[in-house]
C-alpha cells in the first residue's frame, strides 16, 4: 500500500514523506474499502448531486 | 463609559432583540454599546476569539448609527449592533487570514455578499473572529494564531472551526457572530459554548467572498444568543444573489414571524439509528431530558432511522476530502510548509482519492438526499444531540464514549456532518450541562428551505428551559 500511495504520489506531482504514507495508509485502505461498498446500493440510475440548491419538495439539488 | 457598559453584565448579554428597542428609543447609543464589547474583547484576550479586532472602525460606524437614527433614518433590528465574522469571511480593507499563515497578510478588497448584507442592515463589524485553520477541523487548535479558550473552562476546546465565534458570543464579546458550517462548525462551537448555531439550508444564505472548504457542503449561519436574534440576523442574510448560483429561485419567509408558530401535536422524528445513538451517557441524559421538554410543549417524538448512515458518512468523508484538496491544490505544492500539521495531513490524504471514487460519493449523495426527504411525510423535523460528547480538553485528541477511545473529531461531527452532505436546515440550542459542567446542546433539523419550523421548535424550547441564560464564569472576561 504504502509503495502503491508514494507511486500515485510521484504521478501526482505531490511530495509527501514516506513516514506520513506509513501513517496514512491504514485509513486510506479503510477508506477506499468503505467507498468500494457504496457501488452495492442502488445508485445506477444516479448522477451526482452537485452544486445547486436544495429543492424543498424533493429534498434533493 | 456607563456602569452597566463597564461592569458588562446586563448589556454584555443583552440579546439583539432587547438592545434594538433601546438602540430605536434611543435610550441606548451605538456608540456606548460598542464602548462596552470593545472592553471586553480587551480584558477577554486570554480566551483569543478574535483575530483582528476593528476597534477604530466600530466606533466610526457606530457613530454614523447614532447620526442616522437620530434623522429618523433607523434601518431595522440589526442597527447599530455589533457583530464579528468568522475570519475566512471577506471584509474589504481588513485582513481576512482564514486562519492560516498562507493568507496571513490578505486584505479583500471587497466585501463578502454577508458582510456587505450586515453593513446594509446597519450592523457594526467589531472585528474577525478566530477559526481552525482554513475551517478544517473542529477544536480551533489554531498553530498560527495560539488555540481559542471555551469560556466555561479555559483548558477546554470551544469547538470548531468557528470556535472564535462560539466563544466571543458566549462571553459576551457581542451579541452575535457569522460562522461558516461544512461538518458542523457553526453548531459544534454554539453546543460546546452553551449558544445557538443556525446551519441555514444550502443556498438560503450566499458564500461568494467567504474562503470555501469544500463547495458543495459550504454554509453560513449566525451564532448568537437566541433563537429569535438568529432569526433575525437570518433574515439580514438571507436570500438570492447573483454571484452564488445555489441562493438563486428561493423566496425568503418572516423568520421572527414563525417564532409563534403553534406545535401542539406535531411529530418530531427522534433519530434512533445506530450511528445516531453512539453519544456520552451525559450527552444522552441531557437530551432525554429534552425530549421531555418538547413532548411537554405538546409535540410528539418518535422514533425514525437516518436511512444507510454509515454509508453516508464515507460519501460525505470522500466529498470533503476531495473537495478541500482541490481548494487548496496549487498551495499544497508550492507552500506545504505554511500549514499546519494537522490540517495539511487532512488535505494530503484527499490528494489519494479519484475523481470516480468522488462522483459516486456524490451520487450516493443524490439517494440519500431523496430518502432523508422521505422521513419528512411523518413528521416535520427531526432531532438529536448536537455533540456526541462535551467540551475536550484542549490537549486531548481522543475522548470516551460508553468506554471506548474516539477521536475528538468524530465524536464532534458525528451528528452533524449529515445535515451538510444532505443540504439540511439544522440548529443547535443549548439544553443542559455535562458531569464536569459544560454546555450540551440540542440539534433540530428540518426539511429544506424550511427554517421556520427548526425556529419555531428551538425558540419554544429555549422558552421552556433556563440554559440560554446560563453564562460563563466571568473570569473569562
Amino acid at each position: 500500500m504504502v509503495d502503491d500511495l508514494a507511486q500515485l504520489a510521484g504521478l501526482f506531482g505531490v511530495q509527501v514523506l514516506r513516514s506520513d504514507l506509513e501513517q496514512w495508509g491504514p485509513q486510506l485502505r479503510s477508506l477506499f474499502a468503505d467507498l468500494e461498498r457504496l457501488l452495492d446500493l442502488p445508485i445506477e440510475d444516479r448522477g451526482p448531486a452537485f452544486l445547486g440548491a436544495v429543492s424543498p419538495s424533493s429534498g434533493g439539488r | 463609559m456607563s456602569r452597566e457598559s463597564r461592569g458588562g453584565g446586563d448589556l454584555a448579554y443583552a440579546s439583539v432583540a432587547e438592545l434594538a428597542v433601546r438602540i430605536r428609543s434611543r435610550t441606548l447609543s451605538p456608540v456606548d454599546l460598542v464602548d462596552a464589547v470593545l472592553d471586553r474583547i480587551d480584558r477577554a484576550k486570554g480566551l483569543n476569539a478574535f483575530i483582528t479586532v476593528t476597534a477604530d472602525r466600530a466606533r466610526a460606524r457606530a457613530a454614523d448609527a447614532v447620526r442616522e437614527i437620530a434623522a429618523g433614518r433607523y434601518r431595522g433590528p440589526l442597527h447599530g449592533i455589533p457583530v464579528s465574522l468568522k475570519d475566512l469571511i471577506d471584509t474589504r480593507g481588513v485582513r481576512t487570514t482564514c486562519g492560516s499563515r498562507v493568507l496571513a497578510g490578505r486584505v479583500p478588497t471587497a466585501d463578502a455578499t454577508v458582510t456587505a448584507r450586515l453593513e446594509a442592515a446597519g450592523a457594526v463589524l467589531i472585528g474577525k473572529t478566530a477559526l481552525h485553520e482554513f475551517a478544517y477541523g473542529v477544536t480551533t487548535n489554531n498553530p498560527h494564531y495560539g488555540p481559542t479558550r471555551n469560556p466555561w473552562g479555559p483548558d477546554r476546546i470551544p469547538g470548531g472551526s468557528s470556535g472564535g465565534s462560539g466563544a466571543a458570543v458566549a462571553a459576551g464579546l457581542g451579541p452575535v457572530s457569522i460562522g461558516t458550517d461544512t461538518g458542523g462548525s457553526i453548531r459544534i462551537p454554539a453546543a460546546l459554548c452553551g449558544v445557538v448555531g443556525l446551519k441555514p439550508t444550502y443556498g438560503r444564505v450566499s458564500r461568494h467572498g467567504v474562503f470555501p472548504l469544500a463547495w458543495t457542503l459550504d454554509h453560513l449561519g449566525p451564532l448568537a444568543r437566541t433563537v429569535e436574534d438568529a432569526a433575525l440576523v437570518l433574515q439580514a442574510i438571507a436570500g438570492p444573489d447573483p454571484h452564488d448560483s445555489t441562493t438563486l429561485g428561493q423566496r425568503v419567509p418572516e423568520f421572527a414571524e414563525a417564532l409563534s408558530r403553534p406545535l401542539a401535536g406535531l411529530r418530531v422524528g427522534v433519530l434512533a439509528d445506530d450511528f445516531h445513538q453512539e453519544m456520552a451517557e451525559d450527552v444522552r441524559t441531557a437530551f432525554e431530558e429534552a425530549l421531555a421538554v418538547l413532548q411537554s410543549l405538546g409535540l410528539e417524538p418518535a422514533p425514525v432511522q437516518f436511512p444507510r448512515a454509515a454509508e453516508a458518512s464515507v460519501a460525505q468523508a470522500a466529498v470533503i476530502m476531495s473537495e478541500a484538496a482541490s481548494v487548496h491544490e496549487r498551495w499544497l505544492r508550492d507552500r506545504p510548509g505554511e500549514y499546519g500539521a494537522d490540517v495539511l495531513a487532512r488535505l494530503r490524504r484527499g490528494q489519494f482519492l479519484s475523481a470516480t471514487q468522488y462522483l459516486r460519493a456524490q451520487r450516493v449523495r443524490s439517494l440519500v438526499q431523496d430518502e432523508v426527504a422521505g422521513l419528512f411525510r411523518s413528521c416535520v423535523a427531526l432531532v438529536c444531540p448536537t455533540t456526541a460528547s462535551g467540551a475536550a480538553l484542549i490537549s486531548d485528541e481522543t475522548v470516551v464514549i460508553r468506554g471506548a477511545r474516539t477521536p475528538v473529531r468524530d465524536s464532534m461531527t458525528r451528528l452533524t456532518r449529515l445535515w451538510n452532505f444532505t443540504g439540511l436546515p439544522a440548529i443547535s440550542v443549548p439544553c443542559g450541562f455535562s458531569a464536569d459542567g459544560f454546555p450540551i446542546g440540542l440539534q433540530v433539523i428540518g426539511p429544506a428551505m424550511d427554517e421556520v419550523i427548526l425556529l419555531a421548535i428551538a425558540h419554544a424550547f429555549e422558552q421552556a428551559t433556563p440554559w440560554h441564560t446560563r453564562r460563563p464564569p466571568e473570569a473569562a472576561v
